[in-house]
């Protein structure tokens, strides 16, 4: 099994048939390379203010982490509303759920030295499983060139349709992919990040999308409160959370300002 | 038929066993009646004043609604929080997850006049159904006596065994729960129930809280219902219960001012999230 690459010129049609065959996907030079720019940009404070918090023996000791880049790097709005993911989450998601949410938006920079990180399944986090109903797809946005080297990427192709993985050998394959790209993998696909044998920092942006009833991995009310919130157009708001799912579930008493109440206006 | 009844000082046990037979049971006199008569003078203005905006077929026309209570009655964290109603819904949620959220916390006064509700399930914001596995169950307790003329909760029992899903029909029982001020009428997320028609001269005042699996949305976002400043007051087992909590140790996350993440050993300091910018 090899992992599925796509121009950018693709169907998003032939991006589904591929992840519901192998779990994951690679489009690659998605972006121009203005928008990565600005994003890694936007990013570089908090990488170093906060990038080595989340330092553990899952999350790795030379690896910064940043998480709700929302709060504080808003051209990542491209990235996290971009056409080509919703177009995947509509696909996975909306089967199961009236609306989704993002889960988690992480900016991810592995720096050299750093080993590769432990196969995991990002949707773990929710304790059940029926399978064949998704409950998050995930993307990781290359924000310079992915490579063998540099900590591409680590996925389980196939894994989505192991029943019990916890005992099955994984043998992994690894993304590599040009600067702009986006490594589609489903909620349930063991991948972990690569380990970094080359002389420079690898960074990329992960954003997950999970079904709307369910808790959101962050609390985005929290990390990306209203008064941030409000800068962004109806689809970012939205992802965020701040709308209802269906016409009762998450209303919230205040913030009128900010509440998006219908999902017809499509304006990031 | 009567749902099952128990004193306010029964074994946590016996309650869990009484409402699984059900899915629903009363327990007596288990908060004072000094906290449900303050809980009901706190919510007079606000009964009074946004009471009739929720007005609909479903909620009803002569019937008042306050929702995020916690913020409008210091005292009813006594009830919202109530320690041994937790030992119930302990037994009751703990099995399906680690630990649980509010959903929503309703005061509901029934005036004279109003019809039955229609009965409807409250898990039903959720679109999964496994029979078996609770997503929520809810707590209404009695601010004043509640009496089969004034609109006592009508429930159908046993209806959270129904495997398939279907509506309360004409051979179903539906048996209604009076009880006296500072009562609890517990019922799972599962279970047909449905406000009563009041008959009687007087209103009936209630507060249902509702308590979800921790891994599932809540169903009123308390983190902005709630102004901060209300919440900081508040006790920490309901800070908790709002959303200034992780489920599992991950889920649910939010930065604190020095960039890390909530512990599981979190104190409630840690629930301003990141301020420092």
């Amino acid at each position: 099994m090899e992992l599925p690459v796509f121009k950018s010129d693709t169907s998003a049609a032939a991006v589904v048939t591929a992840l519901r065959d192998t779990g994951a996907a690679v489009v690659e030079r998605v972006l121009p390379d203005d928008i990565a720019d600005a994003c890694a940009a936007e990013m570089r404070p908090e990488f170093d203010r906060h990038g080595r918090m989340a330092e553990n023996d899952f999350n790795g000791y030379t690896t910064l982490r940043i998480s709700s880049v929302l709060r504080y790097a808003p051209s990542t709005r491209h990235i996290i509303g971009h056409p080509l993911a919703l177009a995947m989450a509509d696909t996975f998601l909306l089967p199961h759920c009236l609306s989704y949410r993002i889960g988690s938006n992480t900016g991810i920079e592995i720096h050299p030295g750093e080993k590769d990180q432990v196969l995991h399944t990002d949707d773990s986090i929710y304790p059940m499983r029926i399978p064949g109903m998704h409950l998050q797809i995930n993307v990781m946005w290359s924000l310079c060139d992915f490579t063998a080297e540099n900590g591409g990427t680590r996925v389980v192709l196939g894994s989505h349709k192991i029943g019990d993985y916890g005992d099955v050998p994984a043998e992994a394959v690894q993304a590599a992919m040009p600067k702009g790209s986006a490594l589609f993998y489903l909620g349930n696909v063991l991948h972990g990040g690569g380990a970094n044998h080359s002389n420079a920092p690898r960074i990329g942006l992960i954003n997950t999308y999970a079904l709307g009833w369910l808790r959101q991995e962050v609390n985005q009310y929290l990390a990306v409160p209203p008064e941030i919130a409000k800068q962004y157009g109806p689809t970012i708001r939205s992802l965020l959370g701040y709308a209802k799912h269906g016409s009762s579930l998450g209303h919230s008493r205040f913030n009128n300002d900010v509440w998006v109440w219908d999902g017809n206006d499509h304006d990031i | 038929m009567e749902l099952n009844r128990l004193p306010g000082d029964a074994p946590i046990g016996d309650v869990v066993a009484a409402i699984r037979e059900d899915g629903a049971a009363i327990v007596e006199n288990f908060v004072s009646d000094t906290i449900a008569d303050q809980v009901l003078a706190d919510l007079r203005e606000p009964f009074d004043s946004v009471g009739r905006s929720t007005e609909n077929d479903f909620n009803g026309y002569t019937t008042l609604r306050v929702n995020s209570v916690l913020d409008l009655s210091p005292a009813s964290a006594g009830i919202v929080g109530h320690r041994r109603m937790m030992e119930v819904l302990d037994a009751v949620l703990l099995p399906f997850c680690q630990s649980y959220l509010m959903g929503s916390n309703t005061a509901i006064e029934i005036h004279p006049g109003e019809g039955d509700q229609v009965l409807h399930r409250d898990d039903t914001i959720y679109p999964v159904h496994i029979p078996g596995l609770e997503l929520q169950a809810s707590v209404m307790w009695a601010l004043n006596d509640f009496t089969q003329e004034n609109g006592a909760t009508r429930v159908v029992p046993g209806s959270h065994r129904w495997v398939k899903p279907r509506e309360p029909g004409a051979d179903d029982t539906v048996i209604q729960a009076p009880m006296k001020k500072g009562s609890a009428l517990f019922y799972l997320g599962s279970v047909f129930h449905g406000g009563g028609a009041n008959k009687s001269n007087g209103a009936r005042a209630g507060l249902i809280n509702t308590y979800c699996l921790g891994w599932l949305r809540q169903e009123v976002n308390h983190v902005l219902s709630v102004p901060r400043e209300t919440a900081a007051n508040l006790p920490e087992h309901i800070q908790r219960m709002m959303g200034y909590s992780l489920h599992g140790g991950m889920l649910g996350y939010y930065p604190t001012d020095d960039g890390r993440v909530p512990s599981r050993e979190m104190n409630g300091g840690a629930m301003w999230g990141w301020q420092t910018d």
